[in-house]
């Protein structure tokens, strides 16, 4: 649905945002994955057409959208990481400008679209306060509803579940799997467990390179029968995917082809053992972390 | 420490590094710039000091306090810093420390720059630098403190850069129209207009300027302050002090919301899914909701409500306190022109630009603002709908602006009883509209093109620096098309409407809508959606944007071609290097005999609806000298080529066409007494990229055609060189050492100068609404193939300065003698009997007091406003149609000016062109200030002792204001060179004069002047008047004129 080929960005002061990348997305929920600073905003902001890559090629369904973006931006929904509201106005106000600026141009159907939106994101009884004036969970739901106005093919979300408690997060997590039979839903997050819960398909991202991408399943794969977890530090550090814990106490997920230490047993590859596995080979910084 | 965390964070702050280029590169312009103060170097340092502090402080620290007070707010910061273990008294304490560090750092680099560059001119002093430091230690320092302190409360207040920025530029633009209204020797054209705000200043100017000011009145020159120049930087001191003070006690403002209600215990549906909408972009949604948007944002804003409830007020004011001003002591019954002309061509187009500007920069800049840029920027929306309904919305504001100027123009006229004409509003308001509309336009191109908001303003910024301060100029870019968005058009006037300039206004026009349409183009092309990302299609244009830019291109290079051909020295450098390339090519000329002209037979055929006129000369020109002449040196008008040239003997001719001169051969060389014919033919052609200007113009109501530099000169003209000195200088000639009329001149008979005088036979035609005129008596006039002709011959020799009129034929005659007197104006008001009263009570006085008038006729001819209020040429008199013909005295007048100068302008014919010419290097002792002896005279004559004591009481205040406003030496009367000098200093010298040694005495010298000096006789010289007068008079009375003409002591003349 889209592929994107030989992808380069590089800004002004020099920094390698992107670095020759090259993807097939099929349709249905994308998850991209990796550490800050691996070029995700970037890559997204790319696909958003908002701003130029140095070279390559990015074509969704039949549309050229380096060529002809604003054929790209009418299947476009939208959410940054970051994004503000102007003052003034309230929710259902900047829903009808934005829906406006989308081409919902029918007042009944702007009207209804923009009511279920609201109660979609449970943001209807706070429809008519200003926007200004919502706390960050909120605001992060009139950026989804925006994002969902009118028909988009292809969602691209940057962080959409920051800030959101664990109830709104369920319900965009089955609002989510529910609209993306037909579209391409680009998720980008740290949250390994969102992109797992969610995303039949997932790419890695690190240092502006993809360095993995497939179904979750293909890359699971390699792992099974090879992830170990410990209470215990093994003595071969080299083995180690994360360090994490648990009611305070450390745990160990180790990846060995032998169990690496007596106190270890045998567990289910997660993708979080993969996406760690990743940073380990490119000897990221933030695998410690 | 904290001190140097802040200077850290300032250093690493692009705008701190801007500031720290532009103000030395102001202040280095300002010193090589603002010229005309050539002897007083302290003066001079010190009215730089005082230009800086006014025309920068403001602006500096209102730019640098955001970036100081409201880093934590703009970046989010605010609460890790708030939770900082810092007191917020020292924390607020120490931004304050740096902001009024960096600010008097500045100030001290700039100071120190202009010392050195004076340094230069004067040679090094000393004194100068402990000006220089006492300056900045009194006159910088509180004012940085107060501006400082100031920003930091505004900041506490508010919390919002826009606040800061808007009451900074109020601040800047509010003490620029006080200055003006001081009469700040800094600022072009500004007076004392109230006395009583002089003195309030004197205590209130945040500067100290104007406490420093009042004491370039006294006769003995300090520049160290008074006591109230110490209360009023003790006060300010005292104020920053306060309102660091207050600050610590502000709460900021924060706007009357309450925060949302988070969940309210709403339950989800969780059934409820997601339905799609169909969407169609469409532009014309798109562009009315983005613009209505747009508007409506803006103008819920507390900031713009309150600037244009502001732009009412001040718009009322402006027009009201001079609707009804024509010169001083003198008042017009106003007219919409009169009330819009108070405010179209200063107040409404620089607040104007720089409203446009500030409403450009938050419609283009709000989405990235308010973070709301990634939104829209993904939205499908297209460039040029995102473009248009910034645009849209801006020529709305715009418009409103003009509607708001409009109404307060209409308030205004009701209340000063003003006869409204709403037509004038369309007129003028509309032209004023159009070029803020591409304005704003421009900015907006700008603000899409750019990335960067800072580069983005600095590029408008740059332009309005352009348009709006004599920057430009200083740079030598004195061409027209620097005046971004606009024309040179020129006001209106109630003598013939916009006629002076309304040719240049569509051909410029043109090209800045193309300019500005391709701007457009441009931004809407290459916009950054306001999001300020990348776009790597920049700089790549289309192929109907590339066409576009090289008609626009071709277009200007089409107006450039076409003014430079209509003037080609049309600037005062280019004016300059003519002069020099002339005096190097042909000052050795100045030693070849050359015969001179004896008689001019003109046929002037004046077109004043086409714009042009053709001339047809015929030069009788005698060899006066003792040898033979077989070589002449011909010069014409670089602007008016020679059509023909003809001579009634056998010659060759080479052409010299850089310097417009002929050097002719003679076939046979003419003897002494002999003379020779020479004829030329050529056409004036009134510019019409250019605003008609003195002293030749064609235009439908109105010709005048002056023949000087116009007409075909004979040898070399001394009077093209470069007088000034360090202009010599810089072109590399050889200094003329001339010595002050009064060293050079001290001696009877040192001049071995002669009159340049000549008969003139004129045949005028114009078309048939209109009169030709000429000098001389009228001989004979026509109607032929539907024109005008008359024709003139002068009684015997006048002075070379001949002219020739097209005017409206309505006009009053009177008799004097033999003098027929007549008075042209369009209509035969008042105010013409009076001129013609003015007129015959001076030949008469003159007549019988020193010498005959020459001429059988004087005409006085009504002029628009083009420049000066009066001009007389032999036996021709212009007055301004304004000050003239409509205005009358005001209630609190002792005098009137139309008489006062009326009576100038005909004792002219006397001072100026009977005697006080032939004389290059003398001054114009004999011709203004004589004029002015005269207007004493005939004042007291004609109205009593009272007005003209009145007279000489508004001569002693113009006096006073003058030498406070000036950095010149004073120089002895005779040889002044200042107008305040010749014309208000001689007033009161002439009063003092009559008092004490009476008329009679004072006629009796120059009739015995005019009968020693007197056309053909030797040329009169100022010094020869003195030589008489004194001649005159006992030891006593010699020792009062030798103070008061040849002494350089002005203090009796201040005293009432």
């Amino acid at each position: 649905m889209l592929s994107i080929s030989h992808l380069s960005l590089t800004y002004a002061d020099g920094t390698q945002a992107l670095r020759d990348i090259n993807l097939e997305l099929p349709q249905g929920m994308v998850g991209l994955l990796g550490p800050n600073g691996a070029g995700k905003s970037s890559l997204m902001r790319t696909l958003a057409c908002l701003q130029t890559p140095n070279k390559g090629e990015i074509q969704f369904t039949n549309i050229d959208v380096l060529n002809n973006p604003m054929a790209l931006r009418r299947h476009l929904g939208y959410l940054p990481q970051y994004f503000g509201v102007y003052p003034h106005m309230s929710c259902y106000v900047l829903l009808q400008h934005m829906a406006i600026l989308k081409g919902i141009n029918d007042k009944a159907q702007q009207k209804q679209q923009i009511e279920a939106l609201l109660e979609l994101t449970n943001l209807s009884a706070v429809a008519n306060k200003n926007v200004a004036t919502f706390s960050g969970g909120m605001r992060q739901r009139f950026g989804i509803a925006q994002a969902l106005l009118g028909d988009p093919n292809l969602l691209i979300m940057d962080e959409p579940t920051a800030g959101l408690d664990p109830a709104e997060r369920e319900r965009l997590h089955a609002l989510l799997v529910n609209i993306s039979q037909e579209k391409l839903i680009l998720l980008s997050t740290h949250i390994v467990e969102d992109i797992e819960n969610l995303c039949p398909f997932v790419a890695l991202i690190n240092d502006g390179k993809i360095v993995e991408s497939g179904a979750v399943q293909s890359l699971l794969t390699p792992l099974q029968d090879r992830v170990w977890q410990s209470p215990i530090r093994p003595s071969d550090t080299h083995h180690i995917l994360s360090e994490s814990y648990r009611f305070g106490l450390p745990v160990y997920r180790i990846l060995a082809q032998q169990q690496p230490c007596a106190e270890a047993v045998p567990v289910e590859a997660t993708l979080q053992d993969r996406y760690f596995y990743e940073l380990s080979q490119k000897g990221s910084a933030d695998v410690a972390a | 420490m904290l001190l140097l965390n802040e200077w850290r964070y300032l250093m690493r702050q692009p705008l701190l590094w801007l500031a720290c280029i532009i103000l030395p590169g102001v202040a280095y312009l300002f010193a090589v710039g603002i010229g005309g103060i050539d002897t007083l170097a302290d003066k001079h340092l010190q009215a730089l000091h005082m230009t800086l502090l006014m025309m920068c402080l403001p602006l500096l620290s209102g730019a640098l306090a955001p970036l100081v007070f409201l880093r934590d707010q703009a970046n989010d910061m605010a609460e890790l810093i708030l939770v900082t273990p810092q007191s917020a008294f020292y924390r607020l304490f120490n931004r304050l420390l740096i902001l009024f560090l960096v600010c008097a750092g500045l100030l001290l680099l700039s100071f120190i720059i202009m010392w050195l560059l004076l340094s230069q001119t004067y040679g090094f002093q000393l004194s100068l630098l402990t000006l220089a430091l006492w300056d900045f230690a009194l006159m910088a320092l509180p004012a940085c403190a107060f501006f400082s302190a100031l920003a930091c409360c505004l900041a506490q207040r508010f919390t919002s850069s826009v606040v800061i920025y808007a009451t900074f530029c109020s601040a800047w633009l509010v003490f620029i129209m006080l200055a003006s209204m001081t009469g700040s020797p800094m600022l072009a054209g500004s007076t004392i207009t109230s006395p009583w705000l002089f003195e309030s200043m004197r205590l209130l100017d945040p500067f100290g300027n104007t406490a420093l000011l009042a004491l370039y009145q006294n006769a003995e020159l300090s520049l160290y302050g008074d006591s109230t120049f110490y209360l009023n930087r003790l006060a300010y001191c005292l104020l920053a002090a306060g309102l660091f003070y207050t600050s610590l006690k502000l709460k900021p403002y924060t706007a009357k919301h309450t925060q949302a209600p988070n969940n309210l215990g709403l339950t989800a549906h969780p059934n409820l899914v997601y339905q799609f909408a169909y969407a169609t972009p469409s532009i014309t949604n798109q562009l009315i909701h983005l613009t209505k948007l747009a508007i409506t944002t803006l103008l819920k804003q507390r900031l713009s409500q309150l600037i244009l409830v502001g732009w009412i007020l001040l718009m009322m004011n402006e027009i009201l306190s001079g609707i009804n001003y024509a010169e001083p002591l003198s008042v017009l019954k106003p007219t919409s022109l009169d009330a819009l002309n108070r405010i179209s061509d200063d107040v409404l187009p620089l607040l104007g630009s720089f409203l446009v500007l500030f409403w450009s920069w938050q419609l283009c800049w709000r989405n990235r603002q308010t973070a709301m840029a990634e939104l829209i920027s993904a939205a499908p929306v297209r460039n040029q709908v995102l473009v248009s309904s910034q645009i849209i919305a801006l020529c709305t504001l715009i418009l409103l602006l003009m509607l708001l100027t409009s109404f307060a123009g209409f308030i205004a006229e009701t209340i000063a009883n003003s006869e409204r004409q709403p037509m004038q509003y369309l007129l003028q308001l509309s032209k004023a509209t159009l070029s803020l509309l591409l304005l704003g336009a421009i900015f907006t191109a700008f603000h899409n093109i750019f990335r960067s908001p800072l580069v983005a303003v600095a590029c408008c910024v740059a332009i309005l620096v352009m348009k709006f301060t004599p920057l430009s100029g200083s740079l030598g870019l004195t061409h027209t098309l620097w005046n971004i968005a606009a024309s040179p058009l020129q006001p209106a006037d109630a003598f013939w409407g916009s006629e002076q300039s309304q040719s240049v206004y569509w051909p410029f026009m043109t090209f800045w809508l193309l300019c500005t349409i391709t701007l457009l183009c441009m931004a809407m092309q290459w916009s950054h959606r306001t999001a300020s990302f990348m776009n790597h299609s920049r700089w790549k244009l289309s192929i109907s944007t590339s066409l576009l830019l090289v008609l626009t291109i071709g277009t200007g290079l089409h107006l450039h071609s076409n003014i430079i051909a209509e003037r080609p020295l049309m600037s005062s450098d280019m004016r300059e290097q003519w002069r020099h390339d002339y005096e190097q090519q042909y000052s050795s000329w100045a030693a070849v005999a050359q015969p001179v002209i004896s008689h001019i037979d003109a046929k002037v055929d004046i077109f004043p609806e086409h714009g042009n006129a053709e001339f047809t000369l015929l030069y009788t020109l005698e060899n006066n000298t003792d040898q033979a002449i077989d070589n002449l040196l011909i010069g014409h008008y670089s602007a008016s080529p020679l059509d023909e040239l003809s001579l009634s003997v056998a010659h060759t001719r080479d052409y010299d066409q850089h310097l417009s001169q002929y050097k002719i051969t003679l076939a046979k060389a003419i003897k002494p007494g002999e003379n020779l014919q020479l004829l030329t033919r050529f056409t004036f052609k009134q510019p019409q990229h250019w605003p008609a200007v003195m002293h030749q113009l064609v235009k439908p109501s109105f010709s005048y055609l002056r023949g000087i530099p116009m007409l075909p000169t004979i040898g070399f003209q001394p009077e093209y060189q470069l007088r000034s000195e360090p202009l010599r200088q810089e072109y590399g000639l050889a200094p003329l050492n001339l010595a002050k009329p009064s060293t050079l001149f001290a001696k009877p008979q040192t001049s071995p100068a002669q009159y340049d005088w000549v008969n003139i036979h004129s045949v005028v035609s114009t078309n048939e609404q209109q009169v030709p005129l000429g000098q001389g008596e009228l001989v004979k006039q026509w109607q032929q193939n539907g024109r005008n002709y008359r024709e003139y011959q002068t009684k015997g020799a006048i002075r070379n300065a001949s002219v020739w009129y097209s005017v409206p034929n309505n006009s009053i005659e009177a008799h004097v003698g033999s003098t027929s007197l007549e008075v042209f104006s369009p209509d035969n008001s008042q105010a013409a009997e009076l001129h013609m009263l003015a007129m015959e009570d001076t030949l008469n006085w003159m007549t019988t007091h020193i010498a005959p008038y020459r001429g059988s006729k004087l005409s006085l001819i009504a002029m628009p406003d083009i420049g000066p209020t009066g001009y007389a040429l032999p036996q021709m008199i212009m007055i301004n149609h304004n000050v003239g013909f409509r205005a009358e005295p005001a209630p609190d007048a002792g005098f009137d000016q139309r008489y006062r100068r009326a009576v100038h302008e005909t004792a002219h014919q006397w001072f100026g062109h009977d005697l006080g010419n032939g004389v290059l290097e003398d001054s114009a002792f004999l011709i203004e200030s004589l004029a002015k002896y005269v207007e004493l005279v005939m004042i007291e004559q004609r109205y009593g002792i009272d007005a003209m004591q009145a007279l000489v009481d508004y001569e002693r205040q113009r006096y006073k204001v003058a030498i406070m406003r000036s950095a010149e030496k004073t120089q002895s009367l005779v040889d002044a060179t200042e107008n305040y000098d010749l014309y208000s200093r001689a007033t009161l010298v002439f009063a003092i004069l009559r008092q004490q040694i009476g008329d009679e005495l004072i006629s009796q010298a120059l009739q015995r002047l005019w009968q020693q000096h007197a056309y053909p006789l030797t040329p009169a010289t100022s010094m020869d008047f003195v030589r008489m007068l004194k001649a005159q008079l006992n030891a006593e009375q010699q020792t009062l004129v030798d103070s008061l003409l040849l002494g350089a002591d002005n203090k009796a003349l201040l005293v009432q």
